[in-house]
């Protein structure tokens, strides 16, 4: 039997000096990039091999806390992860992401 | 559980960058709770040995007796000493080095001599404030998984 390999969660260390820095920190370039290009590949694999459930899209060791989605709302974030590939004109991110809506 | 002011700024972290309410579960509490046991039982042990009085100087008879290689036991700080050389290295093989030190830091020198809190100043010169072991836990973990 062919088992395939899930990505699962992506860890994502919080380095923080205190709870406040936590949004500044997520309004960098470095750190936006990260979060939608990781976002765009949990959920193609995901949606493509897993659709229907709750899961993990992030693990954050260092806050000892899980960032969770429902299936109800995978179109409104990918909606929001092409939007962010649309203004860095990475077009063919923007197609995949296109057909991964279609299929919901 | 986590600070709610982390999760509530976790939260909105992605809700700005989603755009959805996403479910933040926390996985931890177990971690925590020891660790502020461990913390707040070490806290109470250095707030007691300081309390202590000195030792007292050696007597010409106590030096006689040391010098024809008897031990000398005169109070608890020559018990003391030899237990948090144990604490020391449980903690830093529990842990990290840095950890260590930032905890000791935070038994020793956090509360200044007119019992306020002093901010722990970082690699970068940042200040920190530790009010309770929490914040010292979450800081902690920070620096744990990038040492690590």
């Amino acid at each position: 039997m062919k088992q395939s390999k899930r990505l699962g969660p992506i860890s994502l260390l919080l380095i923080s000096k205190g709870p406040e820095d936590i949004i500044e920190a997520s309004t960098t370039k470095e750190f936006q990039e990260f979060i939608y290009f990781n976002t765009f590949k949990i959920l193609k694999d995901e949606i493509e091999n897993n659709p229907g459930g709750d899961f993990t899209i992030f693990n954050i060791p260092n806050m000892g806390v899980r960032i969770n989605l429902k299936p109800n709302q995978l179109s409104t974030v990918l909606e929001k992860t092409k939007h962010y590939f649309e203004n860095k004109e990475e077009f063919e991110k923007c197609m995949a992401i296109q057909k991964l809506i279609e299929t919901l | 559980m986590i600070n709610p002011q982390y999760i509530k700024n976790i939260s909105l972290m992605f809700q700005n960058l989603y755009g959805v309410d996403v479910e933040i579960e926390d996985f931890n509490d177990e971690d925590k709770d020891s660790f502020v046991t461990l913390i707040n039982s070490l806290d109470a042990a250095v707030d007691i040995e300081v309390s202590l009085p000195l030792p007292a100087e050696p007597t010409e008879k106590d030096i006689e007796k040391m010098v024809n290689g008897n031990k000398l036991v005169k109070d608890l700080s020559d018990l003391s000493s030899y237990l948090w050389g144990v604490v020391d290295f449980l903690i830093e093989k529990m842990f990290t080095p840095k950890v260590k030190e930032l905890i000791e830091w935070y038994l020793y020198e956090r509360i200044d001599e007119w019992g306020e809190v002093v901010p722990y100043i970082d690699e970068e010169g940042e200040e920190i404030i530790f009010n309770t072991p929490d914040d010292l836990y979450y800081y902690s973990r920070s620096l744990y998984f990038s040492d690590k």
